[in-house]
């Protein structure tokens, strides 16, 4: 592993069960601290050089990953090491996302590249969520779309509810997973109706997200009204996935060539030209009416302050991105609803993936009755080649597939193809067998 | 020679910033070249027996001193993007001059020097403001010439817009486009060519295309008034959005099928041609139909064309299927400034002429054959009046202005809001003129005749109003107001800009 900071930290802490690590930093203190702390093997020097990772015996390696603040100097590692050990996994953190773009479309020869900007956005996504929703997810870097929506006892039928779903105005982007009626699922097939009260998983694109959001919900528009304050990456990385979700977004930026830069880049949001400690501005842009303010600013002490003064004004729910892992306590304590760290986010990410390239996310339903998984299937499984109409029918339903990183939604004549991978909704109790069948 | 000395004739000598002498070696090739079009009436003239010496004459003077100019100034000094703004202005100056000979010698043609240079001018700045009322009694090689000066004039805008006030950064053109740092190193003289040789070819297509099409109403017998002579030349004035007619009363004689020849071909010549190259010779239609300036181009001809109808019948001018024809041609001839007329719209009801007035303010599209502001320029200040008005509301918003979803730069934006000013400054102060001249010679001008005779020769569209109205001509004008509406044509052909560059201190010194 190249890089002993935060992100390396939590990931030796976590990964240190199952391999035995080398750790290559610049830093010497650090590196002293990890062998007191952990007993791992260090090298000192540039993780980039081909001596240093000769030294750390890069050469009998099966996993590289290289989490240094650097962008290019983790992806540069990452190359180094796909020759001097073709048969290593790799793992980049990078921080801008374009990198992330590059990588999606095979120009870099990585197996894994994880943005701290990305998954910080993602995760605020997955708090703020949408309408009528219970609980949402996101997998596949944000191209799938997992939400249980709650349809209202007074909903009246439309196109969608109260119809048979097969001839139902369903977005051909979107599976109904599962229905659930009075505590009781149903297996949502062609002859299913949903009806008022029922409560529906769906997997879809954040588009037919969107829609289905708008008919659940009925004539009641999401409001979806978010500030975010600084504009940095990680700033940025969340105004465009909420936006891309509907969200009316305010950006809050004080230095001004940022914030035309930003105002260039993403032309839906609103950019303001302020800092958030400013009662008076707070006061005239009236952002005690938004319901969320997400704070992603480049100091903690500011972040505090600033979601403090906003939660004064009124804002209902304050999501603050913290750079200091200490830091989430001291502000979940006092009065702030969500502090993430990206740095943290990122780990878990590369420990999912380190752990099992195979299963990349999981997230739990009703009080973990359910699961959707996100596998691989494996090169050599029998399903492979079928339509799925032809599986067997045991309520786990593929709501997604990733195929050459994009994303689709399967219909009964489509087929699983190799290296596909799958988004699954199942009932926990089958997960492992279903895990291991994939 | 004292080193004083010496020392105050170097100065001296670098006193000025711009070369003068690279202008008029420059300007000595554009009379050449404009002189050699003096060679195509003369053809008319020996094709229908007049005499050509009223074109060989000047062709000859211009060759001469165009010659002259390139061979005494050769090598001298280097022909920069300031000297650029000199040879434009005195360009299209000298070829208004050489261009009024002919109608001064030709037999039948005109008797008075202001005359023939607004006439002169008018050809070459595409404005359809004419002092003969009867074009039908000219010599058919002047008459010709009269068309002809037109497309040159459309010819030398297409120049001027695509290559060289794109250069200069004159009044905010190209705001969308981002600036390109090479342009400024790369020959003047290759972007010349190159934009001839792309928009220029498709400027004369465009010009056979209709020439054949009106022929062929002719060969078919549609329009027994069309001979292949008034073919030729209403293509001329046509594609150029010139407007000259070669009978008189504009297009009153003609058919209603050649009516609708002229508005095709006018609605074409009055769009981006950058973007109608890339329809019409790459065919990517794309660009065009999403551009938004094209969008509103249509909006700005339709909602003129409804509100011209709705006047017409509420004045019981016109009514059903007639007023909405007359409606949508006068519309785009207003607008795109060229200035056909099919009725006489003097003595149309206030509100219809009023409308016309207001399209013509705003003119067609940028890099398009007509004047006035152009669309673009308007939709900026639309956009830019929107934002103020947002930004009172939200004193921290940051809030740029966006054209086809790109930026607009804010030194753009600035060039856009002077030249805009400028440009009704000027207005105002054309009527101006004309009022004070009216009531020196005594006789009585209306205002709004006025207005509509200055936004004529502003835009560079026309015809006026009252005697200068399309039956009529700007004769009855003195000699005074001829020479202000001729500077109005050519300030507004040539974007204001340039020739406001002249008359300041900071253009001469170094």
């Amino acid at each position: 592993m190249v890089g002993a900071g935060q992100v390396g930290t939590t990931i030796l802490e976590a990964l240190r069960g199952e391999h035995e690590f080398t750790v290559v930093d610049r830093d010497h203190e650090r590196l002293a601290e990890l062998v007191q702390n952990y007993g791992v093997a260090v090298v000192e020097g540039d993780g980039t050089s081909r001596h240093v990772l000769k030294e750390g015996g890069i050469e009998e390696a099966d996993l590289f990953i290289s989490c240094t603040s650097r962008d290019e100097a983790n992806l540069i590692a990452c190359l180094l090491t796909r020759r001097l050990a073709p048969n290593a996994k790799t793992i980049a953190r990078v921080s801008n996302e374009e990198y992330l773009e590059v990588w999606r479309d095979h120009f870099l020869d990585v197996d894994f590249v994880v943005s701290s900007e990305l998954e910080a956005a993602l995760a605020v996504s997955r708090i703020i969520g949408i309408p009528a929703a219970r609980q949402t997810d996101v997998f596949a870097d944000g191209q799938v779309q997992m939400v249980e929506f709650e349809v209202p006892r007074d909903a009246k039928p439309g196109a969608v509810i109260g119809r048979r779903l097969r001839e139902s105005a369903i977005s051909y982007d979107s599976r109904v997973a599962s229905i659930i009626r009075d505590g009781r699922r149903i297996v949502p097939r062609g002859s299913e109706r949903i009806e008022p009260g029922d409560r529906v998983v769906v997997i879809g694109s954040p588009k037919a997200i969107n829609l289905w959001s708008a008919i659940v919900a009925g004539g009641e528009q999401r409001t979806g009204d978010v500030v975010v304050f600084g504009g940095g990456r990680t700033g940025v990385a969340i105004a465009r996935v909420l936006l891309s979700q509907g969200c009316r977004v305010r950006i809050v930026e004080a230095d001004s060539r940022r914030a035309h830069r930003i105002a260039e880049l993403l032309p839906k949001a609103r950019v303001l030209e302020a800092t958030g400690m400013n009662p008076d501005f707070l006061d005239r842009e009236q952002i005690g009416r938004a319901e969320v303010a997400v704070f992603a600013m480049r100091e903690d002490a500011k972040i505090h302050y600033a979601a403090t003064l906003a939660k004064l004004h009124g804002v209902p729910f304050t999501i603050a991105i913290v750079h200091d892992a200490a830091s989430i306590e001291v502000f979940e304590k006092s009065g702030i609803d969500v502090a993430l760290n990206p740095r943290l986010i990122t780990s878990e990410e590369i420990v999912r993936f380190a752990h099992d390239p195979r299963t990349r996310q999981v997230s739990m339903l009703e009080r973990n009755r359910f699961e959707i998984l996100d596998v691989t299937v494996r090169e050599d499984n029998e399903l492979i080649g079928k339509p799925l109409s032809e599986l067997p029918v045991t309520g786990t339903v593929i709501g997604a597939i990733i195929r050459n990183d994009r994303a689709f939604f399967p219909h009964g004549h489509d087929r699983l193809q190799r290296g596909d991978r799958v988004i699954v909704f199942t009932e926990s109790e089958h997960a492992v067998k279903l895990e291991r069948e994939l | 020679m004292t080193d004083t000395r010496r020392f105050k004739r170097v100065v001296r000598r670098r006193a000025l910033g711009v070369s003068v002498r690279a202008s008029l070696h420059a300007l000595g090739r554009v009379l050449e070249i404009v002189s050699l079009a003096l060679a195509a009436p003369a053809l008319v003239a020996a094709v229908y027996l007049e005499s050509p010496l009223p074109f060989l004459i000047p062709l000859a003077i211009g060759l001469a001193v165009g010659f002259l100019l390139e061979r005494t100034n050769r090598g001298k000094g280097r022909l920069g993007t300031r000297e650029v703004f000199l040879v434009i202005v005195l360009a299209w100056l000298a070829a208004a001059l050489l261009g009024s000979g002919p109608y001064l010698l030709a037999a039948h043609g005109l008797k008075h020097w202001a005359d023939a240079f607004m006439e002169s001018m008018a050809g070459l700045t595409t404005t359809n403001i004419s002092v003969i009322a009867e074009p039908g009694r000219l010599p058919r090689s002047l008459l010709f010439w009269r068309q002809f000066s037109q497309w040159l004039g459309g010819l030398g805008v297409i120049v001027l817009t695509l290559a060289l006030l794109p250069r200069l950064r004159v009044g905010g053109r190209e705001p969308t486009i981002a600036e390109q740092p090479g342009q400024e190193v790369e020959r003047l003289s290759r972007g010349v060519k190159v934009v001839i040789r792309r928009f220029g070819l498709l400027y004369l297509g465009l010009t056979i295309v209709a020439a054949v099409t009106f022929i062929g109403l002719d060969l078919f017998d549609i329009d027994d008034r069309l001979n292949v002579f008034d073919a030729l030349g209403l293509a001329l004035s046509t594609v150029s959005t010139g407007g000259f007619s070669p009978h008189a009363g504009s297009l009153a004689d003609f058919s209603i099928a050649t009516h609708w020849v002229v508005f095709v071909f006018m609605a074409l010549a009055g769009a981006n041609i950058v973007l109608l190259f890339r329809a019409l010779v790459r065919g990517e239609a794309r660009p065009l139909l999403r551009d938004s300036e094209t969008r509103l181009y249509v909006v700005f001809a339709v909602l003129g064309a409804v509100g011209i109808a709705a006047a017409l019948v509420a004045g019981d001018v016109a009514s059903g299927w007639r007023s909405i024809h007359e409606g949508l041609f006068q519309a785009v001839s207003f607008l795109t400034t060229t200035g056909f007329t099919t009725g006489n719209i003097s003595t149309w009801p206030l509100a219809a002429t009023a409308i016309l007035i207001g399209l013509a303010l705003i003119g067609g599209c940028v890099f398009s054959l007509s004047g006035s502001q152009k669309i673009l320029r308007v939709q900026i200040i639309g956009k830019l009046l929107h934002r103020e008005i947002t930004q009172t509301v939200h004193p921290e918003a940051v809030l740029h202005i966006r054209i086809n979803r790109r930026l607009v730069d804010e030194r753009a934006v600035r060039g856009i809001i002077s030249f805009a000013l400028i440009f009704f400054g000027l207005l105002a102060l054309g009527v101006l003129v004309l009022e004070l001249d009216a009531a020196r010679m005594n006789f009585h001008l209306n205002v709004f005749p006025a207005l509509a005779d200055t936004t004529a020769a502003l835009s560079n569209g026309g015809p006026g109003l009252g005697f200068a109205g399309p039956t009529g001509s700007f004769a009855p004008f003195s000699d005074v107001s001829k020479l202000a509406l001729s500077a109005l044509m050519l300030l507004g052909r040539l974007e204001i800009i340039p020739i406001a560059v002249l008359f300041s201190k900071s253009y001469w010194r170094p």
